[in-house]
């Protein structure tokens, strides 16, 4: 690890706050982000419009006659549109959650936080809590003073509209969660009816208590001290990597002037130290302070620098997205070891992903050999043994499956064809006979069921067992 | 956006009242939060491999919901007594 790269690895609250109180915490000051319009501000409104109405809307959309996404967890299958998953697809989802950690690796070695600033949910609750914030209590300053007032009928009035906004929201919100795990319709009318289960009361009000709590007060305190990937996000980082970070050396010294006023003669630098870029930030610091573990990489400061610079017809790019080395006029590198490797990777577990999912087998075989007795003679003399299949339809629709078995020449089924019929989602569990002649020298072997689909003979699965029979 | 008044970065600082929790309050919602990650994740892997309904009399929902409970409440044991280790003097 370089010199330069501690700045940014020493990320724990503890070194920021420690000297002064001892304390893991600091001492909570309320923060009043000031709204900011710009080209980022853009993108993420964008971004949170996508993502909430993608959470809100998903949930009632259908697709075939039942909810196009379900994890239904009372009948343990998971429905994404045309895909049913079971819990012995499980593998599929720790893979899929693997992916998606190389992905925010991959995206935070390129582009920093990238995640923080426009895709994490509390980013999006944030930013719809603090949307109803502004539309009830005002501007930033109009906050600050309503805040600072004694109670009055106004402020009560206006306080009261902004939690009612926030808890119907926040209701909202925990009610959607919950029918993305029972069927949403259905959850709908018990609401209506004031029928709801206990449990799913209980987590609509949970989910929706953790949204209020989350998007309404804690806010950038999740950042700061909840946040697992805000405390290792930084040892994806290395000095290509984007960052949002001030120009010192172009804006220092700082100072105020007129507009029109020549800076360089009066010693200046381009930051007028209007301080925007601290009154929008919505974890609170001062980006001119240099890279910090509070800085979600939202950009607001890049806007509201921007907007600054326009203004007094100086170039934008004040605070910009660049990288270390840029910043320090050297050679920027896209493509490096650290990120091929991750590109690499995660390209890799993709195609893995994709192709395994399209070769899934919606039927699966467990064979297990009966348990209480290894083989029984029959009166012709010869050695039958007993099986239990366990049969799984994956598929959307019942099948009828064909019991064959393999083996030595003169193995055979009792009676000789068996087949079984399997609803679509069952777990059929059906015995088989096998019998052999029992010979002398071959006392036990391995035999091979096969299940195959009446109506379509690609649709087949195997598995092993063992055949017992005397050795004397 | 004007950038009109000269700055008033404390503002929020100076104006609003500083709360600051008691520090048992503080490592109660941190055991709280640290055990509620993990709990999540014990839940998930849990019944991803068990099958609730045979064993208990409970619809599929109950069961999953008091597994959940069930590993929050002793993984917030397991953080409490670490939390507490760590808060002993002389460590």
């Amino acid at each position: 690890m370089d010199a330069e790269h501690t700045w940014i690895m020493n990320t724990s609250p503890k070194a920021v706050t420690e000297t002064e109180t001892d304390s893991y915490y600091e001492a909570h000051k309320k923060i009043y982000p000031r709204e900011v319009k710009g080209r980022f501000a853009t993108l993420r409104n964008l971004s949170v419009w996508v993502l909430l109405g993608l959470f809100y809307g998903m949930a009632w959309l259908h697709w075939n006659g039942r909810q196009a996404v379900l994890f239904d967890l009372p009948a343990r299958k998971f429905y994404i549109f045309g895909l049913t998953l079971w819990p012995q697809d499980f593998i599929y989802l720790s893979w899929l959650l693997i992916i998606a950690a190389l992905s925010l690796f991959f995206f935070t070695a390129v582009g920093g936080r990238l995640w923080c600033g426009y895709a994490c949910p509390q980013t999006v609750w944030t930013e719809a809590f603090l949307w109803m914030e502004r539309i009830t209590e005002g501007d930033r300053s109009r906050r600050m003073k309503l805040d600072r007032a004694p109670w009055s009928l106004e402020k009560f009035a206006r306080k009261s509209a902004k939690q009612a906004l926030w808890i119907g929201f926040s209701v909202w919100t925990g009610f959607t969660f919950v029918g993305y795990f029972t069927d949403i319709h259905t959850l709908g009318l018990e609401v209506l009816g004031f029928n709801l289960g206990p449990w799913e009361t209980f987590w609509i009000l949970f989910y929706g208590f953790a949204t209020y709590g989350n998007a309404g007060f804690l806010r950038e305190q999740v950042c700061k001290y909840m946040c697992p990937y805000a405390r290792f996000q930084s040892a994806m980082f290395d000095r290509d990597t984007l960052i949002i970070t001030y120009d010192a050396e172009r804006g220092e010294p700082r100072g105020s002037r007129k507009r029109g006023e020549d800076a360089k003669q009066r010693g200046l630098g381009a930051c007028t130290d209007c301080t925007m870029c601290v009154q929008v930030c919505p974890t609170g610091i001062d980006i001119r302070k240099g890279l910090q573990y509070e800085c979600i990489a939202c950009a607001m400061c890049i806007d509201a620098c921007d907007t600054v610079m326009d203004k007094m017809d100086y170039p934008r790019g004040l605070i910009r997205y660049t990288t270390q080395n840029s910043l320090e006029h050297k050679q920027a590198h896209v493509l490096r070891p650290r990120v091929i490797i991750y590109a690499t990777l995660l390209a890799l577990l993709t195609a893995g992903f994709i192709v395994s999912l399209a070769l899934r087998k919606p039927v699966a075989l467990d064979v297990i050999h009966d348990r209480n007795t290894l083989y029984r003679m029959t009166d012709d003399g010869e050695a039958e043994n007993v099986y239990q299949l366990k049969i799984m339809n994956k598929d959307e629709r019942p099948r009828r499956f064909h019991v064959t078995v393999s083996g030595s020449e003169d193995l055979k089924l009792e009676p000789e064809n068996v087949f079984f019929d399997v609803g679509s989602g069952e777990v059929y569990n059906g015995a088989v006979r096998v019998r052999r002649e029992a010979y002398e020298h071959t006392g036990q072997e391995t035999i091979r069921f096969t299940i195959t689909a009446d109506d379509d003979p690609n649709l087949s699965a195997s598995a092993e067992s063992r055949f017992f029979a005397p050795t004397h | 956006m004007e950038p009109e008044r000269r700055p008033q970065i404390s503002d929020a600082a100076e104006e609003t009242a500083q709360r600051e929790l008691p520090g048992a309050v503080r490592v109660f919602f941190t055991v709280a939060w640290c055990s509620f990650l993990v709990a999540s994740v014990a839940t998930v892997l849990c019944f991803a491999l068990v099958d609730p309904a045979p064993f208990a009399d409970l619809s599929r929902t109950a069961a999953y919901s008091f597994g959940f409970l069930f590993f929050w409440v002793v993984c917030a044991m397991s953080a409490a007594v670490t939390a507490w280790m760590l808060n002993t003097p002389g460590s």
